[in-house]
């Protein structure tokens, strides 16, 4: 289980990324889950609180996909205690994304692939996040700033953050970058 | 509660408005009548005034069209076209389009779906939440829009301001929500749910309103029944 940030060229999130997707199942040798934003589309758009937001997609998930993490111990993971009864239309788009990526992160994939994750997102929940990804699998982030996310300095009050291996692709093939 | 009225909320109005137009009609006041006069308490006591002005405009470019060739003056015209039963009635249309755009703009749309999802329908409930939701995805891409031409420089959010962008909102508006209704749906399939996925289904609570309400209108029904 590795946690890597994947540099390409920014076009690609937009335009190719079933393309990127296949590269990077190339390289990895397995299938990966993609999460990428839609426009418009934060949320399930069947739940009003964070709350039934959550038991919605926890009580959709597939027989043989089982939920990481049930109710109690995903609300605790990803620090959502304080959010349970808000509307999910009235939190900021930050926290509405974060929200989604929480819950794609509590599939049971052995492998993710992350585009655009890490925009609208504080430090904090970027944090959170890095903390949280790598427990499950593998993932690869592709941002279309990756020094960003390279560049994110730890919390000194919050757990260290995971080793980031940076990876390079050049439209072609994925490699992983000889200075990580 | 935050988001409208609940589904048992609803259904009690509508039972409290059969028994209302089934005794008026005893009483010889025509059905129409009833209609107009429940609907249009409700809808000044819910304060839903943008939904009545759109009921204004339907019916009013509907009487025009029916209206105009007669040759009474208007005042008996309206009765008359009414009346008329020898093509689409414009009856039919007021018992279907009135309630229906009251309830519509008063029910809370999850509530709603909440309920029908207990009534075990199979893909009720998320259909009916898409199409109870749109008000709501509506609304909200309009706020999207309004603070997009703020930022530069152009005012929208009025109601006379929204007349005179229309021009500016109404392609990105209907842009916006057919790519959501088709967005939804990939991204339920991202977090790994069906689509439509199965709702929760979440008891509504019952309070003395609406208990209220199905008495009035089982005491109506049974006034009707014993009386004419």
């Amino acid at each position: 289980m590795a946690t890597y940030v994947l540099t390409s060229n920014p076009n690609t999130i937009d335009f190719g990324h079933a393309d990127l997707q296949t590269r990077v199942e190339t390289w990895l040798g397995t299938t990966v889950a993609v999460y990428r934003p839609y426009p418009f589309v934060e949320h399930s758009g069947f739940s009003e609180t964070v709350r039934e937001e959550i038991g919605l997609v926890l009580f959709n998930h597939a027989e043989d996909e089982p939920p990481l993490q049930e109710f109690d111990a995903f609300v605790h993971a990803w620090d959502l205690a304080a959010h349970l009864d808000r509307r999910v239309l009235d939190l900021s788009g930050g926290w509405r994304k974060y929200l989604g990526l929480a819950l794609f992160m509590n599939r049971p994939m052995p492998a993710r692939l992350l585009l655009d994750a890490t925009s609208h997102l504080s430090d904090a929940r970027v944090r959170t996040l890095l903390q949280r990804a790598g427990a499950h699998g593998t993932v690869v982030f592709c941002e279309y700033d990756p020094p960003l996310l390279l560049a994110l300095q730890p919390d000194p009050q919050s757990p260290a953050l995971p080793l980031l291996r940076r990876l390079n692709d050049d439209g072609q093939t994925v490699s992983e970058a000889a200075a990580s | 509660m935050a988001g409208g009225i609940s589904g048992i909320r609803a259904i009690a109005l509508l039972a409290v408005y059969i028994g209302i137009s089934v005794v008026a009609s005893s009483l010889g006041i025509p059905a129409w009548v009833s209609c107009i006069a429940t609907f249009a308490t409700l809808f000044a006591w819910f304060r839903v005034w943008p939904h009545l002005i759109t009921l204004v405009v339907i019916f009013g470019m509907y009487g025009l069209v029916l209206g105009m060739p007669r040759p009474e003056p208007w005042a008996e015209a309206v009765p008359f076209v009414l009346s008329d039963t020898s093509q689409f009635s414009l009856r039919v249309l007021l018992y279907l389009i009135v309630p229906m755009i009251f309830f519509t703009s008063v029910v809370d749309p999850y509530q709603l779906a909440r309920d029908i999802a207990r009534l075990r329908l199979p893909g009720a409930g998320p259909v009916l939440q898409l199409i109870g939701s749109i008000r709501l995805a509506v609304f909200n891409r309009l706020g999207e829009i309004d603070s997009h031409l703020a930022v530069r420089g152009i005012s929208s959010a009025s109601g006379v301001g929204r007349l005179r962008t229309v021009g500016l909102w109404t392609v990105p508006l209907l842009a916006a929500l057919i790519t959501e209704g088709a967005n939804r749906s990939a991204y339920c399939q991202m977090l790994g749910l069906p689509f439509p996925p199965k709702l929760i289904a979440a008891r509504s609570p019952v309070n003395s309103v609406d208990i209220l309400l199905f008495a009035t209108a089982g005491g109506l029904l049974l006034l009707w029944r014993l009386t004419f």
